[in-house]
């Protein structure tokens, strides 16, 4: 029972951070129409920041965040200006390909520079653990995961629902040839909203970096992951991506448990298949 | 293909083409008779690939295919005692009809291209995961049973036979293209791809045609399999993830969509390097991959079409500048 409690905050863990990246991805998809399949290498790239940060001059990373968010915010601003803005009006085939190069680019460079050794950051707080009644052991970085990935979902979904800002959002998500006309400026929105998933991308790197280790090639993989996130949750949906996003972690962490950690991996798919053929638009409806 | 055939300078060109590609292995050491090898097996694979593109699908699970090329016949020859060449066609009828089941399964949904890519990107990693976690000697990397040189088994010592092998499949593949893009399907396809419910509207049946295509490619996709399989005696889980196939896409979209040649020049400029790179520099492992990213990044913000229409621009240029130069000094 413990065991099963444990692989469930895991599970709960996870969930949270690729409800956080899936967020990020699908709100960016909602404005631009575009996927962005260089997220998940851009999580690995914070994450070897922090690794770097935390064994050269011994930073937690927790701290080096701080760092970190502003500097994401405008690599998200050069990402959307580079990638992104000038294919909005062609078809997203043509996006997809460009960052399937940028991807293999990143991801080559990342692996002359690190080698292939999974890396893990030290933080104060690594290998503390909760004691909880009944031989319940729950690590505090992966409470602290948790939790703040609800908190910043949270956070966002209530920008997106009551601030002005989050009404512009919404309305370029929902047409954004009628948006520009209504006034709002499409691009202005369009950035600020990728830099907001960038900002995303690096808290879930900062809350997974004390327990994960990172290798530069899982890049791929873990934007799949949000893509499927995003798609059993319903495009353009935070709420959905946050609730899709926990049922996904669970499933593949008691996956772990039932199937071994080689098939496990395949879990997510699997629903993928599943949520595909009997509910093609996703759990939930957009925004 | 008769005296006319021949007067015709394209033509012409394609058979000097093919002059320089029969000869070329008696000027290449063994070690680029390697790289030559491996390029014609990509420019065959490109090819294969972008017939879905032509009909519009964004597939990716193309490495399924291929690996079912290279697994099916393994297993079979490896326990069974089963020639290659049967095995090679149960390979292609395993490959089209898994094909024609995913297709069938996902068309239906009617979901937007890029999902239907990304699903069949996700397939091409859950076929890994299932390949490697069978726990057989497929799961860590296959060595297949080699019993001499054996033309009947599809088994040859000599590299220049798969030299030759691998310049036919060129060859005919070429020519399968060529005539079926310019054929009824051809024509079907291309509708599909343009505007598939104004094709639907017309009576074209897209979810026949989409099938079709899709068990196409996925036959050849199994042929070339079983190529790499008896040419490298030796297959690694990873040939059903997603690596082959993204390279596929990358040197597709480099060389140009839609049309026969592009995958070609696609791949046969960038194989090549991409070699070179990998053999020469073997200490910055991945360099070869950075550079095919550069590639595809600098032709897609550039070029946009692709590099082989632009060399038929640039070359279309030239010649009716030389033309207009030839008419003007009449």
């Amino acid at each position: 029972m413990a065991v099963f409690l444990q692989i469930l905050i895991y599970g709960l863990a996870i969930g949270g951070i690729y409800a956080m990246t899936a967020s990020g991805l699908t709100l960016i998809y909602s404005v631009t129409r575009q996927l962005h399949l260089t997220h998940g290498v851009f999580l690995t790239v914070a994450l070897y920041l922090l690794w770097v940060c935390n064994s050269s001059f011994g930073w937690d990373p927790y701290m080096t965040v701080l760092l970190l968010i502003p500097l994401f915010f405008l690599l998200g601003l050069a990402v959307y200006l580079l990638f992104l803005k000038p294919f909005i009006k062609y078809p997203a085939v043509l996006s997809f390909q460009i960052f399937l190069g940028l991807i293999w680019i990143m991801e080559s460079i990342l692996l002359l520079s690190f080698e292939t050794t999974p890396r893990i950051s030290q933080s104060a707080i690594s290998s503390v653990v909760i004691n909880l009644p009944g031989n319940l052991l729950l690590g505090l970085p992966q409470i602290i995961a948790l939790v703040v990935a609800i908190l910043s979902t949270g956070i966002f979904y209530v920008v997106l629902k009551t601030t002005d800002f989050g009404r512009a959002v919404r309305a370029v998500a929902f047409n954004s040839g009628v948006a520009s006309i209504m006034g709002i400026n499409v691009n202005l929105v369009q950035s600020m909203v990728c830099g907001i998933g960038f900002i995303l991308i690096a808290l879930a790197a900062a809350l997974i970096s004390p327990w994960m280790s990172v290798t530069p090639m899982g890049g791929l993989e873990f934007v799949l992951f949000s893509l499927i996130v995003m798609v059993f949750g319903g495009m353009g949906n935070f709420v959905g991506a946050l609730v899709a996003g926990v049922i996904l972690g669970v499933a593949r962490s008691l996956g772990m448990l039932v199937l071994g950690s080689a098939l496990a991996a395949a879990v997510p798919y699997a629903l993928l298949v599943v949520i595909l053929v009997f509910r093609p638009q996703g759990l939930f409806k957009p925004m | 293909m008769n005296i006319t055939w021949f007067k015709n300078f394209n033509n012409i060109g394609l058979l000097a083409l093919l002059a320089v590609f029969i000869a070329l292995p008696s000027v290449l050491s063994i070690g680029y008779l390697n790289i030559a090898i491996t390029t014609l097996h990509w420019m065959f694979l490109c090819s294969a690939y972008s017939f879905v593109m032509v009909a519009g699908l964004f597939c990716l699970m193309s490495s399924v295919f291929y690996g079912i090329g290279a697994y099916v016949p393994a297993l079979l020859w490896n326990y069974f005692q089963v020639n290659i060449y049967v095995g090679m066609i149960a390979g292609v009828i395993v490959a089209a009809i898994i094909a024609v089941a995913i297709g069938w399964l996902l068309f239906r949904t009617k979901i937007p291209p890029l999902t239907f890519g990304t699903c069949t990107l996700a397939l091409t990693f859950v076929a890994e995961y299932i390949v490697q976690s069978t726990g057989s000697i497929a799961s860590e990397g296959m060595v297949v049973r080699y019993t001499g040189s054996d033309p009947f088994n599809f088994q040859f010592d000599d590299k220049l036979t798969w030299y030759y092998i691998a310049l036919a499949m060129v060859v005919g593949i070429y020519f399968l293209s060529k005539y079926l893009l310019n054929s009824k399907a051809g024509l079907y396809w291309g509708t599909v791809d343009e505007n598939e419910r104004l094709a639907e509207a017309s009576g074209v049946n897209t979810m026949k045609w989409k099938l079709i295509v899709m068990a196409l490619s996925a036959g050849l996709l199994s042929i070339a399999g079983t190529f790499m399989l008896r040419y490298q005696m030796f297959i690694a889980p990873s040939i059903v993830g997603p690596s082959p196939v993204i390279q596929m896409v990358l040197l597709t979209v480099i060389g140009g969509v839609g049309s026969i040649w592009g995958p070609l020049v696609g791949a046969g400029i960038f194989v090549p390097i991409g070699e070179l790179i990998r053999i020469r520099l073997a200490q910055f492992t991945g360099l070869n991959l950075m550079v095919f990213g550069f590639a595809v990044v600098f032709v897609l913000y550039t070029l946009r079409n692709g590099l082989y229409p632009f060399f038929k621009d640039i070359v279309g240029r030239l010649i009716n500048r030389h033309e207009k130069q030839a008419s003007a000094s009449l």
